[in-house]
């Protein structure tokens, strides 16, 4: 299916003229995925200023490793968020590891939940719309487990004690879920990467 | 582990939700199966990319701008490092004798460094993973070392490789076992390692293509012979 992917073509023509020192093709990056990966970094940590930290980390380090993606593991889009998403955990974890050793109970300050204004490129859009709409597929209990463990960085004992579900329970449930979101996203790939791109 | 516990161990991966505890244990379960599983290496790469699809769920932020003016400010300092894939590309083809000997070198550090931590989980879990998406990626082919105690997996395709391996017995005190690639009975050294535990995940900034022949043996340390001194201990047929 990511063969079909045209938008990753187009990223990972930006991505090679980065590695050669290209500014102009690392801006445009920037500009197409830091409002997503934004986004995400603010929905895990539950604030701007640390998410923006995370956020110039990732975007610095793709700039000096942009000679490491590899296209045969994944899109660019992956790529970037999936660093997103670990530094995010990673940050999430490390304040948890403190709390408990502070014996401080701090609730984590609350995502505004206020929408901002975001421009972006249609297939962008279109994506997202399908990845919600793939995850409202999903059952109540299974989007759980997927809220806990990928949003908030817990692993799943964690998710096994903070819902009571038994763990078994809880990775059968995880691998199910996955498979659901697989499955109901394999069908919308080629329609995004070659109907509405820019 | 039965299969269905390794297809849910792939689910956790790719969410990096995997527990703490087991990690290790986990990690090696899974690297073992998917060496050997088509089906499980096409699941993990498809539920690594369901993973970072999630991303797009969240509802998107406007950065403020003062950050994309910082962050295009520090590049305007720094170069990109010369890091494409293509240090992987054919450093056994491509650079003279000195830079293989600074390779391997750099090989064998490396994996002194990745034995002195490996109860560090996390950082040995890069290099785990790194393992594993190269056996999820398009094209690696496996080969499983004939030989002494454990199973042996060298995994491969062009421009890089890895040697995945469990339940191996150390050698002797003062000894390594060093990876060789043969073409027609003729070995380039790829690098020496010592299993850690039994357990050896050892990447190879080589390229396998063009060598008929994997073998390891038992030599002298740390830096391992020229050219082998004894039989191998592990061998396999590769394929270009």
């Amino acid at each position: 299916m990511r063969a079909a992917d045209l938008q990753d073509r187009k990223d990972r023509d930006l991505l090679e003229r980065v590695t050669a020192g290209d500014h102009a093709a690392f801006a445009e990056i920037y500009r197409r995925y830091a409002p997503t990966a934004f986004g995400l970094a603010v929905r895990m940590l539950g604030e701007r200023a640390m998410a923006e930290e995370v956020l110039q980390e990732v975007f610095l380090s793709i700039w000096r490793r942009a000679g490491a993606f590899d296209p045969a593991r994944g899109s660019v889009r992956s790529w970037l968020f999936a660093q997103i998403h670990h530094r995010s955990v990673d940050v999430v974890r490390r304040e948890e590891a403190e709390r408990r050793r502070s014996q401080v109970s701090v609730t984590p300050a609350a995502d505004d939940g206020s929408v901002d204004e975001v421009i972006e490129e249609s297939w962008l859009k279109a994506r997202r719309s399908h990845v919600r709409n793939a995850l409202g597929s999903l059952s109540a209990e299974q989007r759980q487990m997927i809220e806990l463990a990928y949003f908030q960085g817990m692993t799943q004992s964690q998710v096994a004690r903070a819902t009571g579900v038994p763990l078994g329970t809880v990775k059968s449930r995880t691998l199910a879920a996955m498979r659901r979101l697989r499955d109901a996203l394999a069908g919308t790939m080629m329609e995004d990467g070659w109907s509405t791109s820019s | 582990m039965e299969h269905e516990q390794l297809e849910e161990a792939i689910a956790a991966f790719a969410l990096g939700a995997i527990d703490d505890a087991p990690r290790v244990e986990t990690e090696r379960a899974l690297l073992e199966h998917l060496a050997g599983c088509a089906s499980c290496r096409e699941l993990f790469t498809d539920l690594r990319e369901v993973a970072a699809d999630l991303a797009l769920s969240a509802e998107p932020r406007a950065v403020p701008k003062a950050v994309e003016e910082r962050l295009l400010e520090a590049i305007r300092e720094r170069r990109p490092q010369a890091e494409r894939p293509a240090t992987r590309r054919s450093v056994l083809t491509r650079a003279g004798a000195l830079a293989v000997a600074a390779a391997i070198v750099g090989l064998f550090a490396w994996n002194v460094q990745l034995s002195e931590r490996v109860s560090d989980a996390r950082s040995r879990s890069k290099q785990v993973v790194r393992a594993l998406s190269l056996m999820g990626s398009t094209g690696a082919r496996t080969a499983s070392l004939d030989g002494g105690r454990g199973d042996l997996v060298f995994v491969y395709r062009k421009g890089e490789a890895v040697l995945v391996g469990h339940d191996l017995e150390a050698p002797p005190s003062g000894r390594v076992l060093q990876l060789w690639l043969m073409r027609s009975g003729a070995p380039t050294s790829v690098g020496v390692f010592r299993p850690s535990d039994g357990l050896v995940v050892f990447p190879v900034h080589a390229d396998a293509t063009g060598f008929d022949r994997v073998a390891i043996t038992v030599e002298k340390g740390p830096r391992g012979a020229k050219a082998p001194t004894a039989a191998p201990v592990y061998s396999a047929t590769i394929t270009a």
